[in-house]
């Protein structure tokens, strides 16, 4: 990526939906380098939050800045020249090959008519190569996944928001598109990702940001945040913390 | 496709099918003419050369049938490319300006252009309040979508609730307000030509051109709105901006369409899916291919009502609903479309 930093910085923010408080107070900052994972309970504000930086959910108090702009005030051109976004996964009909698809990504840039050669770089690092010239309604869900991470790949926006990339990925696909998201954060983008699966979070992210009923209940390096006794009142779950032997990061055991 | 069709293709093949189709359409009517005397009729207007035709010829085929001919044309390629521009932008692969209620709308309009054009001028005016009434009726159509959601079948059946029942209240209302200006019962339902003129036909032409050329610079954003809108706002499409205007120039031509010609059924349904199947989902030449597509089934469909009708008319809008009405089964039965 580019050699100027970029940033995303999250001030007081709270988000209501209907009446209920969804964000409460939250306060982040990341910059260019920084794989940030958003972990938490179902209904938590992992989604909520990053449709807030994308700039779909406006804050009810608070702000969101991508490099000092508020998102909110940018036209889709420019909102997309900064941040892309995975939506979370479901099966879609679109009427074109994957290798087009792809290239969609790269709209604001080039049409769409994409380079080959970026596409083909996007296929060939999620493993879809070979899906080419197929149409994309006719792929399975994980397919399809694969496809819309590729697309997310294609656009050159500085800051990268993943809501559940790993969702409908088996546990290799999973790890690999996680490495992915990694290598873009140390070529320099800022990267923020809601997971459910702390442990490929925990392997891959540089820092990971827990949340509880729509606050941080903590943030910090992955040995800070996947702390026993914090998982087990946040999940209401008993949380034992193992570490991997090989790689040194903390596994996640329930029950 | 790996390979797009060329637009170039595209308008040199319709071009031609399509003047070989109008040769044959100002030829066939009540007094049957040979494709011969017809095409040296309308060599003798289009062209600064004198062929030797008889005057009864002339007045038949220039004055009758050529503008009766040029407006099928044009509301068919106004209604094939509202199809499949309305297919691809709500994400719907049965969309159509009948079914989405659109051509109802418009119909208010014309009803109103008919009945207070002055006089002479009805039929003109009725364009135009029926262009006007259709820009609403698109305005409104994208605002039910935006809240429906992007559920085809349920939008689908909303469309067709709203709009027959639009369209009955129009027919009912050209029956009670009794004046012989006001088209009957079958013009709302199933269309009409035999009142097209010249000036009909001219009004109606700059409308149709607006309308397409208008759409021609939206057609790739239109290709990334199939990834769904919030997915094609994220990469960079201005959503509202698209839908908003792509929705007014459809509703313009079809609206203009159904002020010269009625409403005639499901030639957005053929149109846009048969230009699918020939050159694929880009709308840069899916919209151009629809245009001929449905242009070409309007005006073939009014040939057969003409020759089929034994001495009567048959209202194009039966025979396009005919043949449209069974595709659209077929589409369904072969699993064509997932609806």
């Amino acid at each position: 990526m580019t050699g100027a930093l970029s940033s995303v910085v999250v001030a007081g923010l709270c988000v209501s939906l209907g009446d209920q408080n969804a964000l409460t107070d939250i306060n982040i900052s990341v910059e260019s380098g920084d794989f940030l994972a958003i972990v938490g309970p179902n209904g938590s504000g992992k989604s909520t939050l990053l449709k807030t930086i994308a700039g779909d959910l406006a804050p009810t108090s608070g702000s969101v800045a991508i490099d000092g702009l508020a998102i909110q005030d940018l036209d889709a051109a420019a909102a997309a020249s900064m941040r892309s976004y995975l939506p979370q996964a479901h099966v879609s009909n679109i009427p074109f090959d994957v290798r087009t698809v792809v290239g969609f990504g790269a709209f604001i840039s080039d049409g769409i008519d994409a380079s080959s050669e970026q596409v083909s770089i996007a296929m060939r690092r999620v493993g879809i190569d070979g899906l080419s010239n197929r149409s994309f309604s006719a792929l399975s869900g994980g397919e399809q996944r694969r496809v819309t991470i590729a697309r997310v790949l294609c656009q050159a926006a500085s800051v990268m928001l993943l809501d559940e990339p790993t969702d409908s990925l088996d546990l290799g696909h999973a790890d690999a598109v996680m490495a992915i998201a990694a290598e873009e954060a140390a070529n320099g983008r800022v990267v923020l990702s809601t997971s459910h699966n702390l442990n490929v979070a925990a392997r891959h992210a540089t820092r990971m940001l827990l949340l509880d009923n729509g606050r941080i209940a903590r943030m910090g390096a992955p040995t800070e945040v996947l702390d026993a006794e914090l998982l087990s009142h946040v999940y209401g779950t008993t949380v034992r913390i193992i570490k991997d032997e090989t790689t040194g990061s903390p596994i996640v055991l329930s029950g | 496709m790996s390979h797009k069709p060329s637009l170039l293709r595209v308008v040199v093949i319709g071009s031609a099918a399509s003047v070989a189709m109008i040769a044959l359409a100002v030829s066939v009517g009540s007094v049957s003419l040979a494709p011969s005397d017809s095409f040296g009729v309308l060599l003798n207007h289009l062209l600064p050369i004198e062929i030797g035709s008889s005057s009864q010829a002339d007045a038949i085929v220039w004055n009758i049938r050529m503008p009766r001919v040029i407006v099928a044309m044009l509301s068919g390629a106004t209604l094939g490319v509202a199809g499949t521009v309305l297919q691809s932008s709500l994400k719907n692969p049965i969309a159509d300006a009948q079914l989405v209620g659109l051509s109802a709308s418009a119909s208010v309009g014309a009803l109103l252009g008919f009945w207070l054009g002055y006089a002479a001028n009805g039929p003109k005016v009725a364009v135009v309040a029926g262009a006007v009434a259709g820009v609403a009726g698109a305005w409104t159509v994208q605002w039910l979508a935006s809240r429906v959601g992007g559920e085809p079948t349920r939008f689908a059946l909303v469309g067709i609730g709203a709009g027959l029942s639009l369209a009955a209240l129009v027919a009912a209302t050209s029956i009670a307000i009794h004046d012989p200006r006001v088209p009957d019962v079958a013009f709302w339902f199933f269309g009409g030509l035999g009142a097209a003129t010249w000036p009909v036909a001219g009004v109606l032409a700059l409308a149709v051109g607006v309308s397409i050329g208008g759409t021609v610079p939206f057609t790739d954003s239109l290709d990334v709105l199939s990834l769904g809108h919030q997915p094609a706002k994220h990469v960079g499409v201005n959503v509202e901006r698209v839908l908003g205007a792509v929705m007014a120039l459809v509703g313009l031509g079809v609206g203009a369409s159904v002020g010269a010609a009625g409403v005639i059924g499901f030639v957005g349904l053929v149109g846009g899916r048969v230009a699918l199947r020939l050159v694929g989902p880009h709308q840069r030449v899916a919209v151009p291919a629809a245009a001929f597509t449905g242009a070409l089934f309007v005006t073939g469909a009014d040939v057969i009502g003409r020759v089929g009708g034994r001495g009567f008319e048959v209202p194009v809008g039966l025979v396009t609903t005919i043949l449209g009405g069974a595709y659209l089964v077929w589409l369904i039965a072969r699993r064509q479309v997932a609806v």
